[in-house]
């Protein structure tokens, strides 16, 4: 039999085009990409099947007791109301923390001043325990939306300052002498040469500071609010009702994925289209 | 009579750094003109204050004793629209080749219709049509200097000061890109200030020469170059022009002595 460059002797006997094989292949490849992606999850609940066997359904359900209180819970409504007032929470929280920390951080980067005399509170800052802003802020304020609300900008507020100060800080001088020989305005100048440098820093403070505001918008419900998803974790755990805590859990987390999806597929690879592809 | 002013002037000029605490100074006592359409070359070893003097010229570097005027004017009042080709290309890698054109564009208030001919023609000029959608991480080191060049180009200066433009490209596409940059020269008389290490460069684009030695800083010599323009590479009055000036600056900056 003949080797001809490009052309493929299957089993069945039919030649195929080398670049229709190839296309093929990269078909087969994308679909085992998203088969181990189904893998990986199918795993972690027959994982959790597996544990559910050996405990109890008052300590853990299996997923199928889960599943049906979720539909459940659905089903009536009120999670879904429930996760509305919690999603608001967050979102409010999370914009209230990003502008502060955005005004802050770009203060201290622009003093140095400022930076060395508020280095010493930033840390302090940092370092006190979330639930000591909890408990002195509703001591102070009272249980209301809004401190719950500060409560949560607090335990966040100084991380990201201080992310966004270090890309103040790690500005390139050359780029904005350049905007300035060219005789760029101050508007062109932050369109084009401060924001794009400081955006990667803005990016991943935001994740980070997401994934934090919405953990702890979930503590400061179940200490301190009488609706939202931390609030009623804590009804049904009082009700030692788990399949009810894990569909309520389950429930946000999903949202929650599909938001961190949605950034990391979907916003990145579009603001950072300019960056050179990391080989994997 | 009145006479019109010089384009530059630096006058009894002192410049000193501080680091770490010490003054060191860098420039010591340069004086010097540069009439309008002129094209000087600043030629000197490595660290000998060459940066330094185009950073005064622009107004980046603020700090020095002495006057700098620009058209008769203190430089800090100047309005002159002067461009300036950094030894770093300086492109911002977050936008396209013609994007970044774009931004020099914007920044010199041209009018947007007259962006595209402009990025077409000055691309055209260093010989990168066809990358205008490319992003700066997806050209070479050289290509990248190109856009640069094209950039500090498109926007039409009074006063273009260029810092060792070409250091980074080879050879045939440095003189190719000399000979579009005296072409243009040419055509506009645009006020040149060009810093360069290589006497061969030198000679073939200046008008005048200032030859610098170091530690600090100062010009000890103005060489003329009288050669006739358009001026080719392989001539031999090129070849002699340059030969005496480089036994000068080997005297000047007395590296061999
Ligand atoms: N910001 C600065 N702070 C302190 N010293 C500096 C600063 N900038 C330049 N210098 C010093 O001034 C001297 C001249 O620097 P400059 O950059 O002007 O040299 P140059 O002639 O352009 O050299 P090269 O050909 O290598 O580019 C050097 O000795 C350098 O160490
Ligand atoms: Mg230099």
């Amino acid at each position: 039999m003949s080797n001809n460059e490009g052309v493929i002797l299957t089993s069945e006997g039919d030649y195929l085009r080398d670049d229709k094989l190839q296309s093929i292949g990269s078909k087969l490849v994308a679909l085992l990409g998203k088969g181990k992606w189904m893998l990986s999850l199918l795993s972690l609940v027959a994982l959790w099947w597996i544990m559910s066997l050996y405990l109890t359904s008052k300590v853990l359900p299996n997923p199928i007791q889960t599943l049906k209180a979720m539909v459940d819970d659905i089903g009536d409504g009120a999670i879904l109301s429930h996760l509305g007032i919690t999603m608001f929470r967050v979102i409010f929280a999370f914009v209230l923390t990003m502008t502060l920390g955005l005004v802050i951080g770009c203060i201290m980067g622009l003093s140095r001043k400022v930076a060395g005399f508020f280095n010493l509170w930033m840390v302090v800052g940092m370092t006190i325990p979330a639930l000591v802003y909890i408990v002195v802020i509703f001591l102070w304020l009272g249980l209301s939306e809004f401190s719950a609300i500060l409560a949560v900008t607090c335990t966040t507020v100084f991380t990201i300052s201080f992310n966004i100060w270090e890309g103040v800080k790690s500005m390139d001088k050359k780029l904005m002498e350049m905007s300035f020989i060219f005789g760029a305005d101050k508007k062109l100048t932050y369109r084009k040469v401060i924001f794009p440098q400081l955006m990667p820093y803005i990016m991943a403070s935001a994740r980070f500071g997401l994934g934090l505001t919405w953990k702890m918008v979930i503590f400061v419900e179940l200490m301190g609010r009488p609706d939202g998803i931390g609030f009623m974790i804590n009804y049904w755990y009082s009700l030692y009702n788990m399949s009810h805590v894990l569909s309520n859990a389950i429930t946000f987390i999903i949202v929650m994925l599909m938001i961190e999806l949605f950034i990391s597929r979907w916003l990145e690879p579009r603001l950072f289209a300019w960056r050179p592809k990391t080989s994997h | 009579m009145t006479t019109t002013p010089y384009k530059i002037s630096f006058k009894n000029l002192n410049k000193s750094f501080t680091v770490n605490g010490s003054k060191k100074q860098i420039l010591r006592n340069i004086n010097f003109e540069v009439e309008t359409g002129e094209f000087i070359c600043l030629l000197g070893s490595s660290g000998c204050g060459k940066s330094t003097i185009l950073n005064l010229i622009s107004g980046l570097d603020k700090e020095y004793s002495g006057e700098i005027s620009i058209d008769g004017i203190p430089q800090a009042k100047s309005q002159a629209h002067l461009s300036y080709l950094f030894q770093e290309p300086r492109l911002l890698p977050w936008l396209t080749v013609e994007k970044n054109i774009h931004f020099a564009l914007e920044a010199a208030k041209v009018p947007k219709t007259e962006w595209k001919d402009r990025t077409e023609h000055y691309l055209d000029l260093v010989n990168l049509s066809g990358t205008e959608k490319h992003y700066i991480h997806q050209l070479s080191g050289g290509m990248q200097h190109r856009v640069s060049i094209a950039r500090a180009f498109s926007v039409n200066p009074e006063i273009l000061l260029m810092d060792e433009p070409f250091g980074a490209l080879d050879e045939l596409t440095a003189r190719d890109i000399r000979k579009s940059l005296l072409q243009l020269w040419q055509k506009d008389r645009k006020t040149v200030v060009f810093v360069t290490h290589n006497t061969l460069e030198a000679t073939y684009l200046a008008d005048r020469i200032f030859m610098m030695s170091s530690n600090p800083g100062e010009i000890d010599e103005i060489v003329p170059v009288s050669l006739s323009r358009p001026r080719e590479y392989e001539s031999d009055e090129l070849f002699q022009t340059n030969k005496q000036a480089m036994s000068r600056f080997v005297q000047i900056s007395g590296q061999l002595a």
